[in-house]
């Protein structure tokens, strides 16, 4: 069996918003190998983005436990979790990415002056990620003067820069035209091949069909999960669905 | 109601509760400060008008021989006199020391410059005394006391039955010496000798303009000591008032400033927030003129209830704020003003429409379909102050803090402006303390370098001179001779200087020490009312003797409002010294005059110098509460513009997170914004508050006639720290209101909205 990267057993979060309780997440496990690409998808309000948050750390659950490369995440306070998503987690959100006041190679060198590596390596290991992704040109530019889909990229370029263990992505196309989606999810699916382990939440089941794993969550709970990797030339996840259905 | 009336209305209902109060607040301390200050400025001339009419108009005071002021009862410039009053120079214990006292004999209740009773009752009898009200509240003295008085070396004691205000100079702690008034008989009890006993005319003018030209006249005539012009004793009671008046006012204008920066950044920060609201107004067909009326009305009528209320306070207030005439006439009632209200109004209503107007502009001005489909401001994050910072090569979170104060310059700028003006406000009262400390630590300063007055009055000359200059204890003595002196048709106050004035240390602030005959030194009140400069010539009278003096220097001097020339004692033979003044070698001043005591023996009046604290202590207090205002309204100010700021970050702060920023870093993103805006405006608030401080402080001193360069700056402690204190109160403002933002898990601060 293949040890675990990223492991949530019994998870459940509950909001509570004066005498109002919602329940986001209930008794949800899931388990991430190295390597893996797993797409979270359902309806809105359904527990996504509070699993994918519970997942690397930026929240607590009100039970249950997640651990990240062997230790253990929930039971630190903010800082160390901040420190552990530091070493092991990349993130890029629907929109809003990036810090508006830093420049773009700022934006990406962040995580690697965070860790403490040299202002000249992180600046030329930035330059190769931007460039890989093809944004090496706006390298200097603020983010206020790039289209949404550059903005994207760059945030993609700065959730990898440090070679994190797992990306967590949150409707990382979810904001773009198609043509700029197709991009970050081509983006998505190089760094997957190789060796990226990436985990996506998402409402578009053409972007989850990209994924090697399939979880559907309905009302906090997961109510599906399929393993696309068998899948004859990789359908698309609305395809398959149609098919089964 | 009009559409923009609506828009105001809802505006301030959609404020929170403690946003609002705090506009309104901020107005009403700068409403308050102006007022109180023009309150404490104006009231006292009415005041001292008001008494100078129930006093029977005394314009003129003509001291002189007893024939020669009753034939002045006649002169044509006279309206009407009171008798020829007899009066004795004595000396009254008050507190721990003594004070030179006139006591007279009471003039007719109706006649010109009567005393008005305050308290108790006129004398009846022989021991029996009417106090003067300034000294009785100085020093704590009550109807029913028994004062000790001692006339030429013959004590008495005699029981106060009353307090009165008297015109014929100004009043104590300022000028002395204090009346005091017994009956005829008293008189004749305390100075049986008739060369004790002295006279004096007061007399009400037909012009009262002329009072100086009159007394110019009189004063050169055979027979006649003295005169004293009531607009002289005037200016003297007021000087308090003006100075005090003026620096309170001064401060109100600081706050007023800071509440301008405040509003607008506060107004900035709260379009901002609402410019979606605004483009909803626009697209449903709000022009961009009802916006900015709307908005205005909405700030303005938060500013005007504050300024009434500001109003309100400051006209509570300023009766306790009276120093100088407080004592003599007891405090004020409250005076209302409407005039001061619609001043209070107007000043906050401009100020406030002109820190609302310009952001509001800016607002209505962005363009409907960037906003409604949430696109970043316009003005956000220019590219080159991304760029500049990348340069800098600074830490993640003090690159970010800053990054985040440099985004919004405006907002950044009227914020680290209000704290400027504070810190500017802070420089200025510690600027004024310092000058204090040293008018008070150093008498020279104010003319009088001395530590103690041994009185002329009957002693003799020539051997207290040659006691004194056998005395270890003193280092040095010089004697004084005044005499009303004239200059034209002007009189003003003529000092015949003994001894060794040169080595006496007086405070030269331009040319020579008075050294020889002929020559002469001036206070900058003399040299600006009559013309002249160091190295003029001037022909005066003093008393009935000619002078030719050339002027060789000019000395710091406050008393008559520097209008006081000094010049050799030789050039006036035979006058006898008014007081002989003794400056110790080492000790303090109650010392150096207990050893003068004792040498001089016990009927020998000395008094040693003091300062009046008591004054100085309200002063000091009213300016610290004066720069502690306008401190607290910026750093609430900044606080807030802080946090608001955060707010608008909260999701940027979750997606820096997100990438590993710690609850340290967070915080310190934030010390670092508010550290570089405390440290701008120390940058900016540290020079010119003291340019400010300069510039008031020589008004200041020019105004009592002592001229400019006299202030002291505030101590290098203070300037030296202004910048960092400021930069780290920044920096902790801004710790601290992020603290909660801090605390907030990622998963919320990435969900901000």
């Amino acid at each position: 069996m293949t040890e675990s990267l990223l492991r949530a057993s019994a998870l459940t979060r509950t909001y509570r918003g004066g005498a109002r309780e919602h329940a986001a997440l209930r008794d949800v496990s899931l388990t991430v190998a190295p390597g893996d690409w797993v797409a979270i998808t359902g309806p809105s309000g359904c527990g996504k983005s509070t699993l994918l948050h519970l997942l690397g750390g930026l929240d607590r659950p009100d039970s249950g436990e997640v651990w990240l490369a062997g230790s253990r995440l929930d039971d630190r306070d903010e800082s160390g979790r901040a420190l552990l998503r530091r070493r092991h987690v990349g993130f890029v959100f629907q929109f809003l990415n990036l810090v508006p006041t830093m420049t773009v190679i700022g934006n990406v060198e962040l995580p690697l002056v965070l860790q403490g590596v040299g202002r000249r390596e992180a600046r030329s290991r930035s330059l190769a990620v931007l460039e890989e992704l093809g944004v090496g040109d706006a390298a200097d530019s603020a983010p206020a003067e790039l289209s949404g889909g550059q903005q994207q990229r760059v945030a993609l370029a700065r959730a990898v820069v440090h070679g994190p263990d797992v990306l967590l992505a949150d409707e990382p196309t979810g904001a773009l035209d198609s043509a700029s989606a197709d991009v970050v999810l081509d983006l998505l699916r190089r760094r997957h091949d190789s060796g990226q382990s990436i985990v996506l939440v998402t409402h578009d089941h053409r972007v989850a069909a990209a994924a090697d794993r399939v979880v559907t969550m309905l009302d906090g709970e997961i109510v599906d999960e399929r393993d696309l990797t068998g899948t004859k030339d990789r359908p698309t996840y609305a395809n398959l669905i149609n098919l089964e259905g | 109601m009009s559409a923009t009336l609506r828009l105001a209305m809802s505006g301030l209902r959609g404020r929170s509760k403690v946003a609002a109060a705090a506009t309104a607040l901020v107005a009403a301390l700068a409403a308050a400060a102006v007022v109180a200050g023009l309150s404490v400025q104006s009231q006292g001339g009415p005041q001292v008008d008001e008494i100078y009419r129930d006093s029977g108009r005394p314009d003129l005071v003509v001291y002189g021989e007893p024939a020669v002021l009753e034939g002045l009862r006649g002169d044509a410039a006279f309206a009407a006199t009171g008798p020829v009053t007899t009066y004795t120079m004595g000396d009254v214990a008050l507190g721990d020391g003594s004070v030179e006292a006139r006591v007279d004999t009471l003039p007719p209740a109706s006649t010109p410059g009567a005393p008005q009773l305050r308290t108790g009752r006129w004398p009846s009898g022989a021991g029996e005394v009417v106090f003067d009200r300034a000294a009785a509240v100085e020093a704590g003295v009550r109807d029913g006391d028994r004062v000790h008085v001692d006339v030429a070396g013959r004590p008495a004691t005699l029981t106060v039955v009353g307090t009165a205000v008297d015109l014929t100079d100004c009043f104590y702690p300022d000028c002395d010496p204090i009346r005091l008034f017994v009956d005829p008989a008293g008189l004749r009890a305390l100075a049986p000798d008739a060369a004790d006993r002295h006279t004096l005319l007061i007399a009400r003018l037909t012009d009262p303009d002329a009072a100086d030209a009159t007394a110019a006249r009189l004063g050169s005539g055979a027979g006649v000591d003295g005169v004293q012009p009531w607009p002289d004793s005037r200016d003297d009671i007021l000087v308090r008032e003006l100075i005090f008046g003026a620096a309170l006012a001064a401060f109100g204008v600081f706050v007023l400033l800071a509440a301008a920066f405040v509003v607008a950044g506060t107004a900035a920060a709260r379009l901002l927030a609402r410019r979606r609201e605004i483009a909803m107004l626009q697209a449903v067909g709000y022009t961009n003129r009802q916006i900015i009326g709307g908005l205005l009305g909405e700030t303005l009528i938060l500013g005007v209830a504050g300024a009434v209320l500001g109003w309100a306070a400051g006209t509570l207030v300023a009766p306790s704020l009276q120093v100088g005439l407080s004592a003599a006439m007891g405090r004020t009632g409250i005076r209302v003003s409407l005039v001061s209200l619609l001043i209070a109004v107007a000043f906050v209503g401009v100020i406030l429409t002109a820190a609302t107007v310009l952001p509001a502009r800016r607002a209505a001005r962005q363009p409907v379909t960037d906003v409604l489909r949430d696109a970043p401001p316009r003005s956000a994050a220019p590219a080159r102050v991304a760029r500049l910072l990348e340069r800098l090569r600074l830490a993640p979170a003090t690159r970010f803090g800053l990054g985040s104060v440099l985004a919004r310059p405006a907002r950044s700028a009227l914020t680290a402006a209000a704290l400027a003006v504070a810190v500017a406000a802070v420089v200025v009262a510690g600027g004024f303390l310092s000058t204090m400390d040293r008018f008070v630590a150093d008498p020279a300063q104010s003319g009088d370098p001395y530590d103690a007055v041994v009185a002329g009055d009957g002693t003799d000359g020539a051997r207290t001179a040659a006691a004194l200059s056998s005395m270890p204890e003193v280092a040095g003595w010089y004697t004084q001779t005044d005499r009303r002196a004239t200059l034209g048709d002007e009189t003003f106050l003529a000092r015949a200087i003994g001894g060794d004035p040169a080595g006496a240390g007086f405070v030269m602030r331009e040319g020579q020490p008075l050294r020889v005959a002929g020559e002469a030194v001036a206070g900058y009140g003399f040299l600006k009312r009559f013309g002249l400069d160091v190295g003029d010539t001037v022909d005066i009278h003093a008393g009935e003797t000619p002078l030719s003096l050339k002027i060789v220097g000019r000395y710091s001097e406050t008393e008559d409002t520097g209008e006081v020339l000094m010049y050799r004692a030789e050039m006036l033979p035979g006058a006898t010294p008014d007081a002989f003044l003794v400056s110790a070698r080492s000790g303090s001043p109650e010392a150096l005059a207990t050893a003068l005591r004792g040498r001089l023996g016990p009927a020998t009046t000395v008094r040693p110098i003091e300062s009046d604290p008591d004054e100085l202590a309200l002063f000091t207090y009213s300016m610290f509460v004066m720069a502690g205002l306008v401190l607290v309204v910026s750093l609430a100010n900044l606080a807030a513009a802080l946090l608001s700021g955060a707010r608008e970050r909260a999701r940027v702060l979750g997606v820096l997170r997100t990438v590993g920023f710690t609850v340290r870093q967070t915080l310190a993103q934030s010390a670092s914004g508010g550290a570089a805006l405390g440290f701008a405006a120390g940058v900016v608030g540290l020079p010119v508050g003291l340019v400010l401080f300069q510039v008031l402080s020589d008004q200041m001193t020019m105004g009592i006639g002592a001229g400019p360069g006299l202030a002291r700056n505030p101590s290098w402690v203070l300037l030296a720290l202004t910048v960092p204190v400021a930069a780290l109160i920044g920096a902790l403002a801004g710790a601290a209101v992020t603290r909660r933002l801090a605390g907030t898990p990622a998963s919320a601060l990435v969900r901000w909205e």
